[in-house]
């Protein structure tokens, strides 16, 4: 039922103004009056009954609909908590991506650069391979060969003569010839 | 009119209930097409990765065979040139 036709309805039930100024009334017309009131009580008793099955039906309805905003609230909290996970991964696949490029620049970079020693390295290689032999720079070589010279290993014998001449000194006992030199190597003298 | 009152203010209570529960279901849907846009964006990122360290790791590959190759090269030049050394210079 309208609530607002409701409202009419009850502010006509309760004013009794046309009654007061219709009275005295014949009884036929109070019999109608009275009948008339009582179907008016039962229509608002019946109406009073349906608006608190009305209200027990919006009360249940609230129910459900506050029970559903509240899980739709914690559901959107979780998903917030998840989406800022994905943003974290999103962003860590970002860097990732970017690393990856700067890392794929260098080896591309180092990948012409050695292609190009190996093509030079080709050539030359066919150039030395086509030659009988090579001019080597011979300057340098001698260089070389001088410095090698310097470390070359002596024979042991000359290497030891070279020792032995260096104890000597060492001791420096002005002798010459061959004296003992150590005691280790001194045969004991009998009188 | 006491009944009459309470659905009112029951109406009243259902009709700010169900605004929020749109509140809540704008959001949801905002939070669920946020969700779904990551998640296509991680997919096709994790498959842009994937095929560039499959990449990375061809380039590796022929950054070793450049490097092998080179070192054989060069060997070979070593090779040629202490040969040619030893003529000219025998020991």
């Amino acid at each position: 039922m309208n609530i607002d036709k409701l409202k009419e309805e009850l502010k006509r039930m309760y004013s009794f103004d046309d009654l007061q100024t219709e009275l005295p009334m014949r009884p036929s017309e109070l019999a109608y009056r009275i009948k008339q009131n009582e179907l008016e009580r039962r229509a608002f008793e019946l109406a009073r009954v349906y608006i608190s099955k009305e209200i027990e039906e919006t009360m249940r309805q609230l129910e459900i609909i506050e029970k559903q905003v509240e899980k739709l609230y914690n559901f959107n909290k979780f998903l917030d908590s998840e989406l800022k996970e994905l943003e974290k991964i999103n962003n860590n696949l970002r860097k990732m991506r970017k690393h990856l490029i700067a890392k794929e620049a260098i080896e591309s970079e180092n990948i012409v650069e050695l292609a190009s020693t190996v093509e030079k390295l080709k050539e030359m290689n066919l150039e030395l391979l086509s030659k009988p032999t090579v001019d080597i720079e011979i300057d340098k070589i001698n260089e070389w060969r001088e410095k090698l010279l310097k470390y070359e290993p002596k024979p042991p014998e000359a290497e030891a003569e070279a020792h032995r001449g260096g104890e000597k000194k060492e001791e420096g006992g002005g002798e010459a010839g061959g004296g003992h030199t150590t005691g280790e190597h001194s045969e004991p003298h009998e009188s | 009119m006491e009944v009459i009152l309470q659905a009112n203010i029951l109406n009243h209570m259902k009709a700010k209930a169900i605004e929020r529960l749109n509140k809540q279901q704008l959001l949801l849907q905002k939070n669920l097409d946020k969700f779904n846009h990551l998640l296509d964006s991680i997919s096709s990122l994790r498959d842009e990765i994937s095929q560039r360290y499959e990449k990375s790791v061809e380039d590796k590959l022929l950054l070793d065979e450049l490097k092998d190759r080179i070192q054989e090269l060069k060997n070979n030049i070593d090779r040629k040139l202490s040969k040619d050394l030893l003529e000219q210079y025998p020991i």
